[in-house]
């Protein structure tokens, strides 16, 4: 067994008859905080829905290992079972479903067992006070008419209930205000142990500063171009992703 | 419009109804060549019989087949009731004997030089900037007076490539086997009755015929209908095929004087886009308000062909239209687009038909209308998926204005869906120009009546910005007649 | 209950149907016989237009020969209602009991009517009675309602229900009369395979509440049973009425269905809930007419087609008031074979100043199989209206299931979640008495997916 938690390994991921990732590797370690960072289109956002198993993105080579087994073959729900997280970029709305409902069958597709269920409003209250989430959220309909940022948390409040070993963060960021970033942080931050790992999709530097990422990689047409410390972050911030494009060249070239 | 002097001079015995189009109607468009009729080689009688339809296709000296065709479906004519839908009250007025069926205004066929054309026919089209608008961006010209074409063109850079653009008749004569191996495959004369009529009398029309690969795109075709009598009734029947991979786009337009009787126009068009075959159809017709305006219009998509039906429907009394595609192979590409404008005294019964057959085909219909006073737009539509067209996705939009109390707008669309995988989705709005946006404008310093018409020609923008700038021109145009024409 | 309980039980006209049965209401007679005149007169309707495109009209035409209608005579006339005759019975008993309802009828096609009402909707000025012994006390309003709307000259098959209706419900609140517990009425159909002809009034006075629950379910799970329902509403001026008709027949039942509702008064409020999940083939029609001015008027309707159930509804909403709202949510859900017809109209009636009309038609198609029509009409004749609906056809969304999917939820369950979701907001609008049940029917039909 690795000690890896995920494994991508030489992905290439197509959408629509397009190529968008063209061969990305990347080992995500226990314990660790990754951030994928890159331009709109630069395929970051396809390497997470793929990985979880969005129909519309089809991995057409290459592998991806949770805790060492391939997960390709599996189902999303599958995937989730086994430990795997994707928090939205932009959740999808189930008018009518609520959200309390929505969450107990998530978990209970993880516990069945309803004696393991008497605490789940408990344990929801508490997730919410974490996240400053109001109770009467649970009643409402899944992501129906949230705001960007209520949906964003939403997808925080999942990852702390459903406990994943492995935690995909598309752009969860994206859309926050200030106070709203810190509250979200903070719960990634609860989130993390020695025995979970995080892959932190972002676009911008700002989050990096509450959620302290153990490497960067940079993501350029579909392809890792830099890998490196927290540093590479505040580089990007700098001198923006242009600054990278000539070792791009070297790379593909 | 400009040049009031000139007009009177050739449209003479304008009968005075201003009832029914405003006065800039008749001056642009709305004028009578007595001259034209006091010339006209042939005119039957009124009425309908198998003697009429006999004398049509002698004197066209048409082959046996069509001679049958066209008696046969006479009898399917006669046979058939008249639709029990729609606007009955209006189609009941119709009196199909107090009608000339076939009226040819020149002894010549149609010539490629509008020099040979007669004086008395050409200053009509002159009029009408027909010969101006073919100079400057068109790839040909097909001008119909009454039954017959008298003036066609194309290009020579076309033809050379294979493109055969001819009315009808002379198609029938100089292509006999690709007509005959096309003509009603797309709508048989048993379609409904007024598709009966057409192939019972049908004169005039276009054909088009584009081979493998020619793309007559950049420069439209068009053919523009006059009618000029009184009480005349146009069946004219056009034929367009795409082979594979070929594109075109045809231009009609149509026009008419003012009368106070009725004039009947019954067209049948039929489309054939075979695969990646991409055509457009574009309409814009402004008729005046005494003409019945009652056509069937269908093409058929093969594999991944798109076929776009852009349809402006100005004027008439009664129009009953429903340009329909069938989307007959994998990947086949709907698009119908149309603007409607009806004022007091007139019925735009207009809308649209996709049916969905083969997989992964995909259509979208726009309908805008705009009812005036007291006009009456309708909007009447079909979407039907048979099963196994899985992947299928349509969408229709229908928007209404209304404009003044009396005003009315009916929506009847139809959906028909018998397959699961597949994505519908429908949706109509009815509202009047906002106060709020009135109000908006007017604060600028711009007239109420300036504000109003601004608000309905960006309500049709959809529909203008696809059509060339010089028809965009004229559409706006035309819409400001009849915003300030006839008050409610 | 007994000091509090009206029994009616009564017999019913059974015996000699059609043509004799006049003579024991005569109240009705001139109305009924006028109804039968026009039954034989009128034509099939055109199944060239759309209301009757997807549905034969012939399947609904009285076919019952004499020995049918000896077969509803053979049961005892004034037979006891035993206990278990239904469940939906026996629990709208005791929501009576605990006063969650303040009446309850049991409409028994075969033995009798029987209405009961708590001592504080008697005491409150609720009026519930068969509509033969209505006549006594309540001439006037009959006169002035019954069959004015939906009669002789509605339909063919209404000017039938007419002419034969065997007994029917009169519901009535006298001005300022408010209600605030649901009305429960059962409609069992008859154990032998005869028409019946439920028929029903509901007159809301000024200023008064009524909540109707309408319920149809066959005898037993095999009697392949025939129903031609009326039903009419009118709600007067600041009048506001909830009406929901629940239709559970087996799947061999064949069941047509007519109601208005006529929001004659000012400022009156009305609510129609259509809830269609049984019969083989099901066509209702259901309208409200906004007289008034300023009313309101909202529909929903649900509709969950299985095996090869055939529904085919038409709803209207006719403005003939200034100031008028109304909005329509029309839910679809087909699974197996089922097939499902939609037919909406709006209408704006000339000079109707400021109204608001929106209709909304969703069709949920489970599989492969189904099929359904959506014919959402417009028909505005003014200008100072706002109106829009939309309509849209198509499987579950993907995206939803792998949203569900994504968090472990196992794909049948994602699809019954999603589903559910569709139809909760509808679900929720019934009244508390009622959800439980509706729901396990939506539940009954997800468990075979």
């Amino acid at each position: 067994m690795s000690n890896y938690i995920l494994q991508i390994k030489d992905v290439h991921v197509e959408v629509e008859g397009k190529e968008v990732v063209k061969g990305v590797t990347l080992d995500i370690g226990k314990g660790e905080v990754h951030a994928l960072m890159g331009k709109n289109g630069s395929g970051k956002s396809s390497l997470s829905n793929a990985i979880m198993g969005h129909p519309s993105y089809s991995i057409t080579s290459g592998d991806v290992l949770l805790d060492g087994v391939s997960v390709l073959e599996m189902d999303p729900n599958e995937r989730s079972l086994a430990g795997l997280f994707l928090a939205f970029q932009y959740p999808q709305a189930v008018p009518g479903v609520t959200v309390a409902n929505f969450l107990r069958s998530a978990l209970m597709a993880r516990r069945n067992d309803d004696k393991a269920m008497r605490t789940f409003r408990k344990e929801l209250y508490a997730a919410m006070d974490a996240l400053e989430v109001d109770h009467e959220f649970g009643g409402r309909y899944l992501n129906d008419g949230f705001s960007g940022g209520e949906k964003k948390r939403l997808e925080i409040l999942q990852l702390s209930m459903l406990k994943p070993t492995m935690a995909l963060l598309d752009e969860t960021d994206s859309g926050l205000d200030i106070d709203a970033l810190k509250i979200v942080s903070e719960g990634i931050n609860n989130y993390c142990s020695a025995e979970n790992g995080i892959l932190l999709v972002t676009h911008y530097q700002r989050i990096l500063d509450y959620v302290k990422p153990t490497k960067v990689h940079v993501m350029i047409d579909g392809k890792i171009v830099k890998t490196g410390g927290p540093e590479i972050a505040l580089e990007l911030e700098k001198s923006g992703y242009e600054s990278f494009q000539p070792e791009l060249a070297e790379v593909s070239g | 419009m400009s040049d009031k002097a000139q007009n009177t001079q050739t449209a003479t015995e304008l009968p005075p109804d201003p009832m029914i189009k405003g006065d800039d109607y008749a001056e642009k468009y709305g004028f009578y060549s007595a001259e034209a009729a006091k010339n006209y080689f042939l005119k039957g009688g009124k009425g309908l019989s198998h003697e009429v339809v006999e004398n049509i296709s002698r004197i066209k000296g048409e082959p046996q087949w069509m001679n049958d065709f066209r008696h046969k479906s006479l009898d399917i004519f006669l046979s058939k009731p008249m639709p029990n839908w729609g606007d009955t009250k209006l189609m009941g007025e119709l009196d199909f004997q107090n009608i000339y069926y076939y009226i040819k205004p020149t002894e010549k066929s149609a010539q490629d030089n509008w020099d040979d054309v007669p004086d008395y026919i050409k200053n009509t089209f002159d009029k009408l900037g027909i010969p101006e608008a073919e100079q400057k961006f068109l790839g040909g010209v097909s001008a119909q007076f009454e039954s017959e074409v008298v003036y066609h063109s194309l290009k020579e850079d076309l033809a050379k490539k294979g493109v055969i653009f001819l009315d009808m008749d002379e198609a029938l004569k100089q292509h006999p086997d690709l007509v005959k191996k096309y003509f009603s495959t797309v709508i048989p004369p048993s379609d409904n009755k007024f598709a009966a009529l057409n192939s019972a009398v049908w004169s005039g029309g276009s054909f088009i015929y584009v081979p493998k690969g020619v793309d007559v795109g950049a420069a439209p075709l068009q053919a523009y209908f006059r009618i000029n009598a009184e009480n005349m009734g146009q069946f004219e029947r056009t034929l367009i095929i795409a082979d594979e991979g070929a594109r075109v786009h045809y231009i009609e337009g149509c026009t008419a004087p003012i009368w106070s009787s009725d004039s009947l126009h019954s067209a049948v068009v039929e489309v054939i886009a075979h695969d990646s075959a991409y055509i457009r159809y574009t309409t814009i017709q402004n008729w005046a308000n005494n003409i019945y305006n009652l056509v069937t219009k269908r093409a058929v998509a093969k594999k991944n062909a798109t076929v776009e039906w852009v349809d402006g429907n100005l004027g008439s009394k009664l129009t009953m239209k429903f340009p329909c595609v069938y989307l007959a192979e994998e990947g086949a590409k709907a698009e119908i687009l149309s603007v409607a404008f009806a004022g007091t005294g007139q019925h735009q019964d207009a809308g649209a038909k996709v049916i969905h057959v083969a997989k992964n085909t995909s259509s979208r219909i726009t309908s805008k209308s705009i009812s005036k006073d007291k006009g009456i737009a309708s909007y009447r539509g079909m979407v039907k998926v048979y099963k196994g067209a899985e992947g299928s996705k349509v969408s229709v939009e229908c928007d209404a204005l209304l404009i003044g109390s009396e005003a009315r707008s009916d929506t009847y669309p139809t959906m028909e869906i018998h397959e699961d995988n597949v994505k519908i989705e429908h949706e109509a709005r009815v509202s009047k120009v906002s106060e709020e946006q009135l109000f908006y404008l007017t604060s600028r310093g711009i007239s109420e009546d300036d504000a109003r018409l601004l608000i309905v020609n960006g309500f049709i923008e959809p529909f203008t910005k696809e059509l060339p700038m010089e028809y965009a021109v004229e559409l706006n145009r035309l819409i400001e007649l009849e915003m300030t024409g006839s008050v409610g | 209950m007994s000091d509090t309980t009206i029994d009616t039980a009564l017999l019913k006209q059974v015996t000699q149907l059609p043509e004799s049965r006049n003579k024991q209401q005569d109240s009705f007679a001139e109305l009924q016989n006028n109804a039968r005149a026009k039954y034989k007169a009128e034509g099939l309707p055109d199944r060239t237009l759309h209301l009757w495109r997807y549905t034969d009209p012939s399947q609904f035409l009285y076919s019952d020969g004499s020995e049918s209608h000896q077969n509803g005579s053979a049961i005892p006339a004034n037979a006891p209602i035993a206990s278990g005759v239904s469940p939906a019975y026996d629990t709208a008993l005791e929501q009576l009991n605990a006063g969650e309802l303040s009446a309850v009828a049991l409409d028994n096609a075969d033995v009798s009517l029987r209405i009961e009402l708590t001592p504080v909707a008697i005491k409150a000025g609720l009026v519930a009675l068969p509509l033969s012994l209505a006549g006594a006390d309540y001439s006037d309003i009959l006169k002035r309602h019954l069959a004015t709307e939906v009669g002789a000259d509605f339909g063919k098959f209404e000017a039938l229900n007419t002419t034969l209706w065997e007994d029917g419900i009169f519901i009535y609140a006298p001005d300022n009369v408010r209600i605030e517990e649901p009305i429960h009425l059962l409609r069992r159909g008859s154990a032998s395979s005869r028409w019946t002809f439920p028929r029903t009034l509901i007159v809301v006075g000024e200023n008064s509440k009524l909540t109707v629950v309408d319920e149809y379910y066959s005898a037993n799970e095999t009697v392949a049973g025939k129903s031609n329902a009326v039903v009419e509403v009118f709600g007067h001026a600041n009048s506001e009425v909830e009406y929901f008709v629940l239709q559970r027949n087996n799947a061999k039942t064949l069941s047509h269905y007519t109601e208005r509702t006529i929001l004659v008064g000012d400022t009156s409020k009305s609510m129609l809930v259509a809830a269609s999940f049984g019969s083989k083939t099901h066509k209702a029609n259901l309208g409200t007419i906004m007289q008034g001015r300023q009313t309101k008027s909202l529909q929903y309707g649900l509709v969950f087609g299985s095996d090869k159930q055939s529904f085919d509804h038409h709803t209207e909403h006719i403005n003939r008031g200034a100031n008028g709202y109304s909005d329509l949510d029309f839910k679809v859900v087909l699974k197996d074979k089922a097939h499902s017809t939609y037919t909406g109209l709006i209408r704006v009636d000339e000079n109707i100043k400021n109204c608001e009309a929106y209709q909304s038609n969703r069709n949920l198609l489970l599989n492969r199989g189904t099929k359904a029509e959506s014919i959402p009409e417009l028909e505005i004749l003014c200008d100072e209206v706002v109106c829009t609906h939309g309509a849209t056809v198509g499987p579950i969304d993907e995206m939803q299931v792998f949203y569900l999917l994504s968090r472990g939820i196992p794909r049948t369950d994602a699809v019954r979640m999603i589903v559910r979701g569709h139809v909760e907001p509808t679900l929720k609008i019934l009244p508390e008495s009622l959800q439980p049940r509706v729901r396990s029917y939506v539940d009954e039909r997800l468990a075979t997916l």
